[in-house]
């Protein structure tokens, strides 16, 4: 019987938190640190003609300045990292400043002086798709270009009883992790230490050895303590390339934090989509054909590209339509580039497919239960049109299971409404697509005091993942959970790994530490058979103990380790390999698809507030290791996703000023928005990995969008398109 | 709040500024723009203290100054002369941690992490005014911090669980 999985384990990661004493990458400190800050541009476009930067290097304290810093890198412009010739949006990099501390940074930037020519800028996406105005010189704005067909979608849509056309908009918003990013690049000898506010370290040093390789005899990441990320920490950014630039063009450590300004206009940001679509339904509620033209808002770079991709292969959801045109259309503006957050394609994806089902439940008359579970795929394991695996779990189940609460909340609802309040109901079915792999990375080793430590090259960064995966480690080598620590985060620990990303660690790293933890007991029966003299076959691992059958001599883990690593200066009398350490990788053949229901009931008050009385989310996302920790995810991804509905967006103006540039103008969910969320798991859908698990630190968002958008336009009865609900909805 | 409206400095010259901070007394000299949280932060290295926002929108850095919380990124360093500071690393008593710690824990009310010293100081400014709060309170109180993990359902408990706690 399992002692740890399965049960509410307080989080092993919280002491150091609690006390004050985690170290974010702003908490350390090298002797002889500079600070590196940023000039951006004010302006979305222009050509940029000269920067005289003679006046900030004369102040006291300043170290040096960089300007035209250009490095070739995947699906970034030319002017990346630096704005060289040409500025491409509010925010991007023009000069860097080295100075002593950053009070003198930030006034040397004061006195860089630039030239530069205004050009047009491209800000509205679907303007941009004309491609008359050009977001940058030379380029067509159409920056990526692809079709999505399965089966015959004209001709099903021409025999479909009704067709909903409607145009629905996901904005951009900004993953806010609340910790800004920031790096810290320490050069020694010819190689580089970066610590990092990251969510993949091997990852990292991939990218940062691409770039700086010819430079520096190797690098090493480290990952800091991580304030969130959400998605955004992962891939590369200018100043990752400019900082650890300025360390080994000084030889210095250099470290560089973003402001919170700063931030809002350099993160990448996400979402921002647009799509116009046409939506077939026969008259009884059968979904029968889609056409959709997908335009996504890639700003002034076109790394978020695939993120059309992922929304454009799920559009169909966890329901049966296969007649499917989308036409994808990456386009170019003077944004801040797009890259994922949170859920990273599904949540649009989960956003378009329920618009459609509610909409198409209105125009039909059909309840909104019953024309889901008219079309929700019954037979599992199911490939999509666009060759998704659906593997496992029971869809309609899960929806019944909702729909009482459903028919609870609407009752509620009602009851309501006579009061003269306008209040709605919500019901969103979503599916999920997770465990971006390809794999990932384990050790466990034994120490001399007989305590383990596991190393993990995945990339936690506030999910939990180390309790979890202490909690598996010792139920599997049946000993107390205090004697196991977790480590990860550094790419000299561990040989290669990947990070934490895309609903993955708990699976495949969790899984790589089980299987680790597997070869570690035999390995110790091996070893403790030698020790005792006595014959391998012999002997059994219980419960933290080698044990001879016969003789009923034993040996515990500690007992095994102390043998070894005694007797220090002396001879290996024993013989035995005092190897006390093993490392698995563990993949999955495909990617896993949990899915769940979310209901929300919702008010929206007379000063047009949206308050959401009660809120349920029910997921099968397999087997879960610690329901503490998933609840959490949910619960927090649930009010992320508030924000997005209701408070949340990147705004522009029409010449592409940023018009968001703090927390007074992009407003996150605060104590008084939030409100309580029930979460309740059914373990129906497991994954092929020996802990049965899937996912679910992006779910919650998925689910949340269409839920809520739902309930806000069944409060008003008003149709909604586009989030964040537009305001004058609401009043 | 001690200040002093006579004295005239240069921003380039340095200040001299007295604070008991976690009960030990602290002097240094300061350039007179500098704000709290870089001088808590920098100064006397008491990095639990965290900037989320620069603008006082986050609370990331908030701190207990003379009995009252303050977001430590709107206070000078020379404002705080003469004052009594409480942060994270001083609650804790001979390792064993305070009840506010200990809900927190046991209520699962953090996960990275960044928000949480601001949100225990505020709670503990919270307690400390109103040992009893309903939950209405509990928002309102805690509304100038910003959690982006929690979704504040959890902190919301462990604030009730800390002022049960305290309460005995």
């Amino acid at each position: 019987m399992p002692r740890y999985i399965g049960q509410r384990i307080k989080r092993i990661e919280d002491p150091k938190v609690l006390l004050g004493t985690a170290k974010y990458v702003d908490d350390l400190e090298f002797p002889g640190t500079l600070y590196l800050a940023i000039l951006r541009s004010p302006v979305a476009h222009a050509r940029l003609l000269k920067v005289d930067y003679s006046d900030a290097l004369k102040m006291p304290g300043v170290v040096s300045v960089i300007t035209g810093l250009n490095i070739a890198v995947e699906n970034r412009p030319r002017n990346f990292p630096m704005a060289k010739d040409e500025i491409l949006y509010v925010g991007h990099p023009i000069a860097a400043v080295v100075a002593e501390d950053r009070y003198k940074a930030f006034d040397a930037l004061e006195r860089i002086q630039f030239d530069y020519e205004p050009l047009p800028a491209v800000v509205d996406p679907e303007d941009a798709l004309k491609d008359e105005v050009k977001a940058v010189e030379g380029m067509s704005n159409i920056g990526y270009r692809k079709t999505y067909r399965a089966g015959n979608p004209e001709d099903a849509l021409s025999r479909s009883d009704v067709v909903i056309e409607t145009k629905l908009e996901i904005s951009r918003v900004y993953p806010a992790a609340m910790e800004p990013r920031g790096l810290l690049s320490v050069y020694q000898g010819g190689r580089l230490t970066v610590y990092a506010s990251t969510q993949a370290p091997h990852f990292m040093r991939r990218f940062l050895k691409n770039a700086f390789g010819n430079l520096v005899s190797d690098i090493r990441v480290v990952q800091a303590d991580v304030g969130g990320a959400f998605g955004s920490k992962m891939f590369p950014y200018p100043e990752d390339y400019i900082t650890v630039y300025a360390s080994i063009m000084l030889r210095r450590p250099v470290k560089w934090v973003n402001t919170r300004r700063d931030d809002l206009m350099s993160t990448y940001h996400s979402r921002g989509q647009i799509h116009r679509l046409r939506a077939g339904f026969t008259r009884d509620g059968e979904w029968r054909a889609l056409i959709d033209d997908l335009v996504i808002d890639l700003g002034a770079a076109t790394h978020g590209y695939y993120l059309a991709d992922i929304t454009a292969t799920l559009i169909s959801g966890p329901y049966k339509v296969r007649d499917i045109l989308v036409e994808v259309y990456g386009v170019r503006t003077n944004k801040t580039p797009l890259d994922q957050y949170r859920g990273a394609g599904r949540p649009e994806a989960a956003f378009v497919y329920e618009r459609i089902m509610d909409i198409a439940a209105d125009e039909l008359g059909m309840d909104p239960v019953e024309i889901r579970r008219r079309n929700l795929i019954t037979q599992l394991p199911y490939t999509n049109p666009f060759g998704h695996h659906y593997d496992s779990g029971n869809y309609i189940k899960l929806l019944s299971f909702a729909e009482q609460y459903y028919r609870d909340f609407e009752k509620r609802a009602e009851e309501l409404r006579k009061q003269g309040r306008r209040v709605g109901v919500g019901l969103s079915f979503y599916i999920e697509q997770n465990n971006f792999g390809p794999w990932e990375s384990a050790s466990v080793r034994v120490k001399s005091d007989g305590k383990v430590l596991v190393i993990i090259g995945a990339a936690p960064h506030g999910q939990g993942d180390a309790t979890a995966i202490a909690q598996i480690v010792a139920d599997e080598l049946g000993i107390d959970i205090d004697q196991v620590e977790v480590s990860w985060g550094d790419t000299e620990l561990i040989g290669e790994g990947f990070g934490t990303y895309g609903s993955r660690t708990l699976t495949l790293a969790g899984n790589a530490a089980l299987l680790a933890a597997r070869g570690l007991k035999e390995r110790l029966r091996v070893l403790g058979a030698q020790l005792m003299g006595v014959n391998v076959e012999e002997v059994d691992y219980r419960d933290g103990r080698v044990v001879h059958l016969r003789s009923g001599k034993s040996m515990s883990i500690q007992e095994i380790a102390n043998a070894v690593t005694s007797n220090v200066g002396g001879t290996w009398g024993y013989r035995a390999e005092p190897k006390l350490e093993e490392t698995a990788y563990f993949g999955l053949k495909d990617y896993t698809y949990p899915y769940g229901s979310h209901v929300a009931l919702v008010e929206v008050t007379e000063e047009g507030l949206v308050k959401v009385l009660d809120y349920v989310a029910i997921d099968d996302i397999g087997f879960v290791v610690n329901p503490m920790l998933a609840e959490g995810q949910v619960i927090g991804g649930v009010i992320q996703g508030f924000g997005e509905v209701v408070l949340e967006e990147v705004k522009y103006d029409e010449s592409g000023n940023l018009l968001t540039q703090s927390f007074g103008e992009y407003w996150l969910p605060s104590a008084m928005e939030s409100f309580k969320v029930k979460w309740i798991y059914l373990e129906d859908g497991k994954s092929d990995a020996p802990i049965p698990s899937k996912g679910i630190a992006e779910g919650p968002l998925i689910g949340v969008l269409p839920a809520l958008t739902r309930a806000i336009e069944r409060a008003v009865n008003k149709r909604i398109t586009k989030i964040p609900v537009d305001v004058k909805l609401l009043i | 709040m001690r200040m002093s409206s006579t004295v005239k400095v240069g921003p380039e010259e340095l200040v001299k500024v007295r604070v008991k901070v976690n009960g030990v007394w602290y002097e240094r000299y300061v350039e007179p723009r500098k704000l709290l949280v870089d001088f808590l932060r920098e100064d006397l290295g008491l990095t639990s203290v965290h900037i989320g926002c620069d603008t006082g929108h986050c609370g990331a850095c908030t701190v207990i100054m003379n009995g009252k919380s303050v977001k430590s990124c709107m206070v000078l360093a020379v404002q705080a002369d003469g004052a009594e500071i409480l942060t994270l690393e001083g609650l804790a008593k001979d390792g064993k941690l305070h009840p506010i710690q200990e809900a927190f824990w046991e209520k699962h009310a953090l996960q990275c992490g960044y928000c949480t010293s601001g949100m225990i100081m505020e709670t503990y400014y919270l307690l400390s005014q109103n040992p009893n709060p309903t939950e209405d309170e509990i928002r309102r109180g805690l509304s100038g911090n910003l959690c982006r993990c929690t979704g504040y359902q959890n902190i919301i408990e462990a604030v009730k669980l800390a002022a049960q706690k305290l309460r005995g």
